[in-house]
C-alpha cells in the first residue's frame, strides 16, 4: 500500500509517494496549471504510475483559495446582518497600516454595500435573546440576493458568538427556500468575539466556497475514477488535515495550506531525530518563511491577514519576509546598500539564468561566490552563466569601489541578517530561547543559507532533509487530522464554574466527534487537548494555558501558577497577585494518522564513499581569501558517513553548506545534520 | 571612520528590530486597550544626542517627542547622573512630556564601557493621570495645573531597582492605578529589550564603528529627504484653518483659533512657518512647541518620503518655525489638554498648501478630528468603576483618481484600532445600536469624499459621565479640492428620556440617565475635482450602494434617475449643463 501527497506551489506542483511495505519515498514536480490546478495536480499523482486502489492515504495542498482571495476570483457574495451592523465590514477597524501614505485605500469590501442587508434581531453579550429574528425580514433578504444572482451567502450576526440560535434558524431559512446557494454561517467557523474579524472570515468563507466545492469535487471524482476508496484529505492552515467534505463547509481553513504542510515536515522529522523544539525554515526564490515548532506542534495565532482581511481562525504562526534566492541587490537614492525585498523571481529570474534579468541576486552572489555549481544547476538540466552573474554583481561593486567578491559576500550577508532577525523576532516574541532549538531547512534555498544563520544565533544543530525541494508534500503525509474549537466564555477564574467550564468542553467535544465522524476517524483514534485563554483581569490580550480534561476548583491554583510563568517568559514581567480571568475555552482535537515507517539508508563508514566525492571548489569567504571547500553529492551518502566543514553537499534541488567550524553527519534516514564542531574535530 | 556599506545595512536592520521588540512586547502586555488596541504609542531607538535613530510606527503624531524627553532628562536629571539600569518617566507637558498629562515617555539609556550610547523609548497614553475628570482630556481648564498629575524626568527605575516612591506617587494619583501600573510595568519591559537591543549593536560591531555607523545612517536620510524635497516645484504655498473657539465648551465663536501655515520650497530645503497663528488660548487648545515640530515633520513626511523608515536625518532639511507664545508654542502653564485637535489639522493643512504644488500626490480634507470620547460610571453588573476613552475613524478626502476612504482615524492616529462592539458589550454596561456609515456625508466631488460613521451607545441600568471634544464643526468642515466641495462636518448627539436631542461639539462630564443614546457621528472627507466631472455610473453606483441618496445625486451631481432608478442620461446631461452655466454666471 502506498500514501500520496500532492501540493500546488506557484510555480510547481509537487507529488511525494511513499511506498508503507518499504518506506521508500519517491518525489515528483510539475508545472502548476493555474487555470485548474487539478490538472497538474492529476499529472504529478499519475507521474508515480501506480493505481490508486493501492493508495490508503491521499492528501492535497492547494493554492485555489489563496489565489481565489489575492486574485478577487470568488463568488458574487451577499452578507446577511444584525439590523444596524451592515457596515462593520466597511469600517473595519478603522486602522491604516500605511500611516504616512497620503493616498491610503483599505481594503474593498468583498461584498458590496447594496448585498450587505439587515434583519430585525439582538442577543446580548451574555447571550440572551433581546429581540426574536424577524422571519419575514430574512425571507425578504433572500429574494432580493437571488434576485441579484448572488451564488454565496454569508452570515454573521451580532453577538452569535454567545448564541448562535439566530444564525442557524436563518440557515434553515436559506436551506428551505434556496437550497441551491452555498451559505457560510459565522459561528460555524468560529465562535470567538469580533464581529468585524468574524464577519470577515465567514464573508471571505463564503466568497471562495462554490469555487472549492466545484475544484474538491472534480478533484474527487478523478481520484475516485483512478479507483481511490478513502477520504481525499485536504491540508490545512493549522497544521493539520480534514476530509475534503469538511473543506467543502470551511474552505478558508486551507488558506495556508502548504506552508504550514512545511511546518508539520519539520516538526515530525525532529520528533524522528529525537528533537522537540523546532525552527522551520523554508527559503524559495521569492520569500523565506519560517514558524515555531514546540513539543512537536507547531505554534498558532489566532488571526491572520489575507490581502488585509482577516480571518479568525488558527493557523501556524508563519513569518515571512522577501528575502529569496531571487531577492534583487539595488542601491537607493541616498547610497544604501538593500537586498530585497523585491525579487527577480522566476521570470525573469537572476542574472545568471540568462532570461532576461539584469539586476544582481542572492543566487548570483551564490553562483559568483562558488557556493552553487555552474555545472549541477537542478542536476544539470539548467544553464547558467557565472559571466552574467559577475557582471550583474558589478555594478554593485563599482558604486562602492569594492571588489566584486567582496560585494557577493556582501549580499548573501545582508541577507542573512534580515534572515536571522526573522528567526529572532520568532523566538523572542514568545520568549524562547534560539539556542534551545534545531533548525530544519528545506525550500530550493533554505540549506544554502541555513547553516550560516543557525552560526549567528548560536543553533546548534541544523537538519536537512532529503529532497528539501518537494519537503511540504512530504510533511503533508506525517500531519494529523486536526480541528481547533473555540467557545469565547469571560468569568474571573476565582468565579468559574468548572460545572460550566466542564458542559462547554463537552458541548465542543461531542461537536468535535461529530467532524471527526464525518471523516471516518475512530474516536479512540482521537486526542483531545483542552486549555483556557487567561489574561489577568483588564488585559486584553491572552495567553493559552493548558487545563486538564475535566476541570475542578482545585485545578485553579495550578493553572494560575502555569499562566504566571507563561506571562513572566513572555513578557519578562508577571502580577501573581493580580485576579486572573477567562476569556476563551479552547480544544484541540487531533485524529492520530499512523505514521509510515521511512526507508532507512544503508550504513556507509565514517568517511564517506568515493562515489559521494566530486572533488573541490575555491569559495569566497570573509577576510578576502579563498577557502578550499570538500564536495559531496548527496545521493552517493550512507548513514553514518561524516562530513567535516568546509564543505558543499548537492543534489539536484538543492544545495547544503557546511561551515568550517561545522561538522555535518548523515543520519539513519538520510537527513544531514549539521552541528558545531567539538574540539579536536 | 568609514562604514563598509554592508556592515551599514546590516546595523540598519539591527536598529529597526530593536525598535520593534520594544513595540512587540508592550502590545502583548499592556493593560489597557487605549494602548494594544487603539495602538495610541510611538517607541523607538535613539543615539546618544537624542536623534532617533529609527522608530517603529505607532502614532504619527509623536515624531518629534521621544527625542525631546531624552533632552528633557538631560537637563533635568542631568547626564552624569545617569547609570546603568535606569529607567526614567515624564508626562509633564513642558518637560520631557511635549503632550498633554496622560501620555508617559518611559526611556532607558544604553550603556557600552560606561558612556551612554543610546536610548530605548516608549511614549504611550495612560488611561487616566489625575486631573478634574477621568481621562485626561478636558474641553473646560484654562491652566495644565487642572489637567492631571505632572511629572518631569524622574527615576522610575535607579540601577536595575524600582524606584517605590515614585510607583507609589503615581498610584495615589490616579484614578485606575492598577491598569496604569500594569502599563508603566509593560513599558519598562519593553524599554529594557530595547536597551539592552541597542547595547549589544555598539559591543557586537565596536564602538566606534557603530557610532559611526548611526552617524552615516543619520546622513542617508538626510540626503534622501533631500532629494525628494527636490521633486517638490520651488515657491511659497500657504494655506489656513479656523478652528471652532478656544477649546472650551462651546465657546462663543468670536473666540476661535486661526491656524496660519506657509510652506516655502526653496531647492532642496522646506520650511513650515506658523507665523501668524493666533496667540496661546485661555482655553486648553495649546500645543507644546515639540507636538507641532511633530506635526509639522509629520505633513513633511507624506509629502517627501512617505513610504520610508524614519530616523531625525530626514528631517534636517526641514525648518519649523512657531513664535513663542502663539498657540503652537504656548507659555507655562497654558492648558494642553486638547493639544491632538490642531496637531489633527496641521499636516491635512499642509497638503492642502502643497496641492497647488503637487496635485497628484495630495487628497481633500478629512473630518480632522480624533473624535476621542470618554464615558464613565460604575458598572452595575460588578460595581466597578470604569473609563471608557476611545477615538472613532471618518471619512478621508477624495483623491487624484479614486474616492476618500470612509471610516478611518483622523490623521494624528495611525496604525489605531477601534472598539469592536462585541467587546464593548462586553466590557462596559451599553448596549451598542448602530455602527453605519452615514448617507451623503462624503464631500461632492468628481472623486467624492469618504463616509463618515455613525455609533450609538444605549446606556445600561447606571448613570454615566460624557466628556466629547469635537472639533471641526462649525468654523471649518472637511474642504473640498479643485471644485470638490466640503465633506459633512463631526458631531455628537445625545438622545435623552424625554425624547428630546442635544448636538453637543465640546462638552465635559455631561450626565447620561440610565437608557439614554449617544450617537457619534463623524465627518466625511472633502471632494477631489468639481462633482459635474463625476461619471454618472459612478454616481448610480452610490445611489445603489446607499453612500449617496437620489436627491443629493440629482442637486450636487446633477444625475437623474428615472422611476426604476437607473440613469436617466438625457435628463442629466441637460440638468448639468444648465448647473454649470448657473455655476459661471
Amino acid at each position: 500500500m502506498y500514501r500520496l501527497s500532492t501540493d500546488v506551489g506557484g510555480t510547481f506542483t509537487d507529488g511525494v509517494l511513499l511506498n508503507e511495505n518499504t518506506g521508500e519515498c519517491r518525489v515528483s514536480k510539475v508545472l502548476t496549471t493555474p487555470q485548474d490546478p487539478a490538472i497538474g495536480t492529476v499529472e504529478a499523482m499519475d507521474r508515480f504510475g501506480v493505481p490508486l486502489a493501492e493508495v490508503e492515504f491521499l492528501v492535497h495542498g492547494t493554492t485555489v483559495v489563496i489565489n481565489a482571495l489575492i486574485e478577487g476570483k470568488g463568488a458574487k457574495t451577499g452578507l446577511v446582518t444584525t439590523k444596524g451592523f451592515r457596515d462593520v465590514l466597511e469600517i473595519g477597524r478603522g486602522n491604516r497600516t500605511e500611516m504616512y501614505d497620503a493616498l491610503y485605500r483599505k481594503p474593498v469590501p468583498l461584498v458590496p454595500r447594496y448585498l450587505r442587508l439587515e434583519v430585525e434581531e439582538r442577543v446580548g453579550p451574555g447571550g440572551e435573546i433581546l429581540t426574536p429574528l424577524r422571519e419575514a425580514d430574512v425571507l425578504q433578504v433572500i429574494e432580493f440576493l437571488r434576485s441579484q444572482g448572488v451564488e454565496s451567502v454569508a452570515v454573521c450576526l451580532l453577538n452569535a458568538y454567545a448564541n448562535p440560535k439566530h444564525e442557524e434558524d436563518i440557515g434553515e431559512l436559506l436551506r428551505e427556500h434556496w437550497p441551491e446557494v452555498t451559505v457560510s454561517l459565522s459561528h460555524k467557523i468560529t465562535r470567538r468575539f469580533y464581529e468585524y474579524e468574524r464577519t470577515s472570515t465567514a464573508v471571505q468563507n463564503a466568497y471562495v466556497m462554490p469555487r472549492v466545492r466545484r475544484y474538491l469535487e472534480n478533484l474527487d471524482r478523478q481520484v475516485e475514477g483512478r479507483g481511490f476508496k478513502r477520504n481525499l484529505q485536504i491540508m490545512q492552515s493549522n497544521g493539520g488535515i480534514m476530509a475534503s467534505v469538511v473543506a467543502r463547509e470551511i474552505p478558508i481553513a486551507m488558506v495556508e495550506s502548504g506552508p504550514a504542510a512545511g511546518a508539520m515536515g519539520a516538526a515530525h522529522l525532529a520528533r524522528m531525530s529525537g528533537y522537540e523544539n523546532v525552527i522551520s525554515y523554508d527559503m524559495g526564490g521569492t520569500t523565506a518563511k519560517t514558524a515555531l515548532i514546540r513539543r512537536g506542534l507547531p505554534e498558532t495565532t489566532d488571526q491572520y491577514l489575507v490581502e488585509g482581511r482577516p480571518i479568525l481562525l488558527p493557523v501556524v504562526d508563519l513569518r515571512e519576509i522577501g528575502a529569496g534566492g531571487g531577492s534583487i541587490a539595488w542601491v537607493d537614492e541616498a547610497g544604501a546598500l538593500h537586498v530585497g525585498p523585491q525579487s527577480a523571481g522566476a521570470e525573469p529570474g537572476p542574472a545568471c539564468y540568462l532570461r532576461g534579468g539584469v539586476a544582481p541576486t542572492v543566487t548570483d552572489a551564490n553562483l559568483h561566490l562558488g557556493i552553487l555549481n555552474p555545472d549541477y544547476f537542478l542536476g544539470g538540466e539548467m544553464q547558467v552563466s557565472p559571466q552574467a552573474a559577475h557582471a550583474a554583481l558589478r555594478q554593485i561593486a563599482q558604486i562602492f569601489e569594492m571588489s566584486v567578491d567582496e560585494t557577493a559576500l556582501g549580499v548573501i550577508r545582508i541577507v542573512n541578517t534580515h534572515m536571522a532577525g526573522l528567526l529572532q523576532s520568532m523566538t523572542i516574541k514568545r520568549g524562547y530561547d534560539p539556542r534551545e532549538f534545531v533548525l530544519v531547512a528545506f525550500g530550493g534555498a533554505g540549506p544554502i543559507h541555513a547553516a550560516a544563520i543557525a552560526r549567528e544565533l548560536n543553533i546548534p544543530t541544523v537538519i536537512v532533509p532529503p529532497s528539501p525541494g518537494t519537503f511540504s508534500a512530504w510533511g503533508m503525509l506525517m500531519a494529523d487530522l486536526r480541528h481547533d474549537l473555540v467557545r469565547t466564555y469571560f468569568a474571573p477564574m476565582e468565579e468559574a464554574s468548572p460545572a460550566a467550564i466542564n458542559a462547554i468542553f463537552r458541548e465542543l467535544q461531542a461537536q468535535l466527534l461529530d467532524l471527526f465522524a464525518h471523516e471516518s476517524v475512530a474516536e479512540r483514534d482521537v486526542v483531545v487537548y483542552h486549555s483556557f485563554g487567561l489574561r489577568y483581569a483588564g488585559q486584553e490580550h491572552t495567553l493559552d494555558v493548558e487545563a486538564p480534561l475535566e476541570y475542578a476548583e482545585s485545578d485553579r491554583e495550578n493553572i494560575e501558577r502555569r499562566f504566571d510563568d507563561l506571562h513572566l517568559k513572555i513578557y519578562g514581567h508577571n502580577a501573581p497577585e493580580e485576579p486572573k480571568e477567562i476569556v476563551s475555552l479552547k480544544l484541540v482535537g487531533v485524529g492520530t494518522v499512523t505514521k509510515p515507517s521511512l526507508l532507512k539508508l544503508p550504513r556507509g563508514k565514517r568517511t564517506p564513499g568515493r562515489s559521494a566525492m566530486l572533488g573541490q571548489r575555491k569559495v569566497y569567504r570573509n577576510g578576502g581569501r579563498h577557502v578550499d571547500f570538500l564536495l559531496y553529492r548527496r545521493a552517493k551518502l550512507l548513514a553514518g558517513n561524516v562530513i567535516p566543514g568546509p564543505a558543499i553537499i548537492e543534489e539536484p534541488t538543492a544545495t547544503t553548506v557546511v561551515e568550517d567550524d561545522q561538522v555535518c553527519s548523515v543520519d539513519a534516514y538520510g537527513n544531514l545534520v549539521i552541528s558545531t564542531k567539538e574540539a579536536g574535530q | 571612520m568609514r562604514v563598509d556599506p554592508i556592515t551599514l545595512e546590516v546595523i540598519r536592520n539591527r536598529l529597526i528590530a530593536a525598535s520593534r521588540d520594544i513595540r512587540r512586547t508592550v502590545e502583548r502586555a499592556a493593560y489597557s486597550p487605549v494602548l494594544y488596541e487603539v495602538v495610541d504609542f510611538s517607541c523607538g531607538v535613539l543615539d546618544s544626542e537624542a536623534n532617533l535613530l529609527a522608530e517603529t510606527p505607532g502614532l504619527p503624531i509623536f515624531l518629534a517627542n521621544l527625542s525631546d524627553a531624552v533632552k528633557a532628562t538631560y537637563e533635568t536629571i542631568g547626564r552624569e547622573q545617569l547609570q546603568p539600569g535606569d529607567i526614567i518617566l515624564c508626562n509633564d507637558p513642558y518637560n520631557g512630556g511635549g503632550t498633554h498629562c496622560p501620555d508617559i515617555v518611559v526611556l532607558g539609556p544604553a550603556f557600552v564601557a560606561n558612556e551612554i550610547r543610546g536610548w530605548a523609548a516608549f511614549r504611550g497614553h495612560t488611561v487616566d493621570m489625575g486631573g478634574i475628570y477621568p481621562g485626561g482630556w478636558y474641553s473646560n481648564t484654562t491652566e495644565v495645573f487642572q489637567e492631571g498629575f505632572r511629572l518631569p524626568p524622574v527615576k522610575l527605575v535607579v540601577a536595575g531597582k524600582p524606584n517605590e516612591d515614585v510607583f507609589r506617587l503615581i498610584r495615589a494619583n490616579t484614578r485606575v492605578p492598577d491598569a496604569v501600573l500594569g502599563d508603566i510595568r509593560a513599558m519598562i519591559a519593553a524599554v529594557r529589550t530595547g536597551s539592552s537591543r541597542l547595547a549589544e549593536i555598539v559591543n557586537r560591531y565596536g564602538i566606534d564603528q557603530a557610532l559611526a555607523a548611526f552617524h552615516e545612517i543619520l546622513d542617508q536620510g538626510e540626503r534622501m529627504s533631500r532629494a525628494a524635497i527636490r521633486r517638490i516645484p520651488n515657491g511659497v504655498y500657504s494655506a489656513e484653518a479656523i478652528l471652532d473657539g478656544d477649546g472650551n465648551d462651546d465657546a462663543p465663536l468670536d473666540e476661535d483659533v486661526r491656524l496660519v501655515v506657509k510652506v516655502t520650497v526653496a531647492e532642496e530645503e522646506m520650511i513650515i512657518d506658523f507665523t501668524g497663528t493666533d496667540r496661546q488660548c485661555r482655553g486648553p487648545m495649546n500645543v507644546p512647541l515639540p507636538s507641532t515640530i511633530s506635526s509639522a515633520r509629520y505633513g513633511f513626511k507624506v509629502v517627501t518620503t512617505p513610504d520610508l523608515p524614519n530616523n531625525e536625518g530626514f528631517f534636517r532639511p526641514l525648518t519649523v518655525i512657531a513664535p513663542k507664545g502663539t498657540l503652537l508654542n504656548p507659555v507655562f502653564p497654558a492648558a494642553t489638554a486638547m493639544w491632538p485637535t490642531p496637531t489633527t489639522t496641521i499636516p491635512d493643512l499642509i497638503l492642502k498648501a502643497l496641492s497647488p504644488a503637487i496635485p497628484e500626490r495630495v487628497r481633500a480634507g478629512h473630518f480632522g478630528d480624533s473624535m476621542a470620547d470618554f464615558i464613565y460610571g460604575t458598572d452595575p453588573r460588578s460595581g466597578r468603576y470604569y473609563v471608557c476613552a476611545e477615538p472613532d475613524g471618518g471619512g478621508y478626502g477624495g483623491m487624484p483618481n479614486e474616492d476618500g476612504a470612509s471610516a478611518l482615524f483622523s490623521m494624528d492616529l495611525g496604525d489605531t484600532y477601534n472598539v469592536p462592539a462585541e467587546v464593548a458589550e462586553v466590557r462596559y454596561p451599553w448596549r451598542v445600536e448602530r455602527l453605519e456609515l452615514i448617507q451623503d456625508s462624503g464631500g461632492p466631488g468628481k472623486f467624492r469624499g469618504g463616509l463618515g460613521v455613525r455609533r450609538d451607545y444605549r446606556i445600561l441600568n447606571h448613570k454615566a459621565g460624557l466628556t466629547v471634544t469635537t472639533d471641526r464643526v462649525l468654523r471649518t468642515p472637511p474642504w473640498g479640492l479643485f471644485g470638490g466641495k466640503a465633506g459633512k462636518s463631526n458631531i455628537t448627539v445625545v438622545f435623552r428620556g424625554n425624547g428630546s436631542q442635544e448636538r453637543w461639539r465640546k462638552v465635559s462630564n455631561l450626565p447620561l440617565e440610565p437608557g439614554e443614546v449617544v450617537s457619534f457621528q463623524t465627518g466625511g472627507g472633502g471632494g477631489y475635482g468639481p462633482p459635474l466631472e463625476r461619471e454618472p455610473s459612478r454616481v448610480l453606483q452610490d445611489v445603489i450602494n446607499g453612500y449617496v441618496s437620489p436627491a443629493k445625486a440629482r442637486e450636487e451631481y446633477g444625475v437623474v434617475l428615472n422611476g426604476e432608478g437607473q440613469l436617466d442620461l438625457a435628463a442629466t446631461e441637460e440638468l448639468r449643463k444648465r448647473m454649470s452655466s448657473a455655476g459661471a454666471a
